[in-house]
């Protein structure tokens, strides 16, 4: 499902305006734009086999750019939603752990922290109840933020294809690791 | 606060272009200056992309603040009118925490910032809170229109200096082979 964790082909003939260590860049020195935040660089291909197109042959078409804008958004949004999958692993747990200590508790009253300089003591029950519907909650958002990953996962995977279909080695989609 | 959802991020923004010609667009003008003018661009879309950053960090964190103040406004308006003391421990100062005895409350306080706090009945309190929740998720979407749009701009500027360094690559390219032809056959 994943479109982004495969290895970057890291072809020695790509360069980039980034590639400021390889030889063919040392034409052209363009230290000032960082293209390494950036999820995707277009690269050269520079040819020792003589008959390969060069990317300034390719046209790089509207329809083209749209599809790389897109992808990299794609990318973007697939990254933050991650993280809010891990929070929202993280806080279940959290919750079934509050849950399970709850049953231990021999007071009727429990301390229940409403922010972090509030405890306001309620009866267990009503803490109890408390803790599902926030359980519940977190649940449904967990499985929303999951069914969205997929989602992006698959638009990004296609327009990953299609890009490199017309591109072929001129361009890099992965994630720099 | 923010700007309306069909407007540029910023007005004097200049916008990106794509370009569709490469050769076209490099006319008159060397690969160098084309290349040093997108730079100039790319550092500004940079620039206002990390503050539309910030203020989406900064309602993010606003966020929850609000939830949670919204969910002790809630518990006080469901122990409204019931007849069983509430006791809540609050933090005085750091890991110091008083104890406190409420019953029948009917009005809370809100910090409204800039030093004001205004004492409102718990309905009416839900409901300036709400609205402040409401807000803050508006202006969360228009901060996210906003990065979008100059997402874009990032990226077809990024796209266009490759561009033309590639197409500068391959004019180099082949004029160099053929002088160091015609060197060679010199020599």
């Amino acid at each position: 499902m994943n479109a982004e964790v495969s290895k970057p082909n890291r072809s020695s003939r790509q360069c980039s305006p980034t590639c400021t260590g390889g030889a063919r860049a040392a034409l052209l020195p363009l230290g000032e734009v960082d293209l390494t935040g950036s999820p995707f660089v277009v690269g050269a291909m520079f040819g020792q086999q003589g008959g390969a197109t060069t990317p300034a042959q390719v046209q790089v078409a509207w329809e083209d750019q749209s599809n790389i804008n897109r992808f990299n958004k794609l990318n973007n949004e697939w990254h933050e939603l991650q993280a809010r999958v891990q929070r929202q692993e993280r806080l279940t747990e959290d919750l079934e752990d509050a849950s399970n200590e709850l049953m231990l508790v021999d007071d009727d009253e429990v301390r229940f922290a409403m922010s972090d300089c509030l405890f306001v003591r309620l009866p267990q029950d009503e803490v109890e109840v408390k803790l599902q519907e926030e359980a519940e909650r977190v649940k449904k958002d967990y499985e929303s933020t999951k069914e969205e990953v997929e989602k992006i996962g698959a638009e990004m995977a296609m327009l990953k294809t299609r890009l490199y279909e017309k591109f072929g080695n001129a361009i890099n989609l992965e994630e720099e690791v | 606060m923010s700007s309306e959802g069909g407007a540029d991020p910023n007005p004097v923004l200049p916008k990106a272009q794509f370009i569709e010609d490469v050769g076209e667009y490099l006319k008159g003008r060397s690969a160098d200056d084309a290349i040093a003018g997108l730079n100039e661009h790319y550092r500004r879309y940079k620039l206002e992309e990390s503050r539309l950053l910030q203020r989406r960090v900064y309602n993010l964190s606003k966020l929850p603040e609000v939830k949670k103040t919204l969910d002790i406004v809630n518990l006080l308006i469901q122990k409204e009118g019931g007849d069983s003391e509430v006791t809540v421990d609050f933090e005085l100062a750091d890991n110091v925490f008083a104890k406190a005895t409420f019953q029948d409350v009917h009005t809370v306080n809100l910090w409204l910032g800039a030093g004001v706090m205004v004492e409102y009945p718990l309905l009416e309190a839900k409901g300036v809170l709400e609205g402040s929740l409401t807000n803050c998720k508006a202006n969360l979407e228009t901060i996210k229109q906003d990065l979008e749009k100059i997402k874009d701009y990032i990226t077809i500027t990024e796209v266009s200096i490759a561009r033309i360094y590639n197409h500068d690559v391959e004019r180099r390219r082949l004029e160099g082979g053929s002088s160091s032809r015609e060197n060679a056959g010199q020599e």
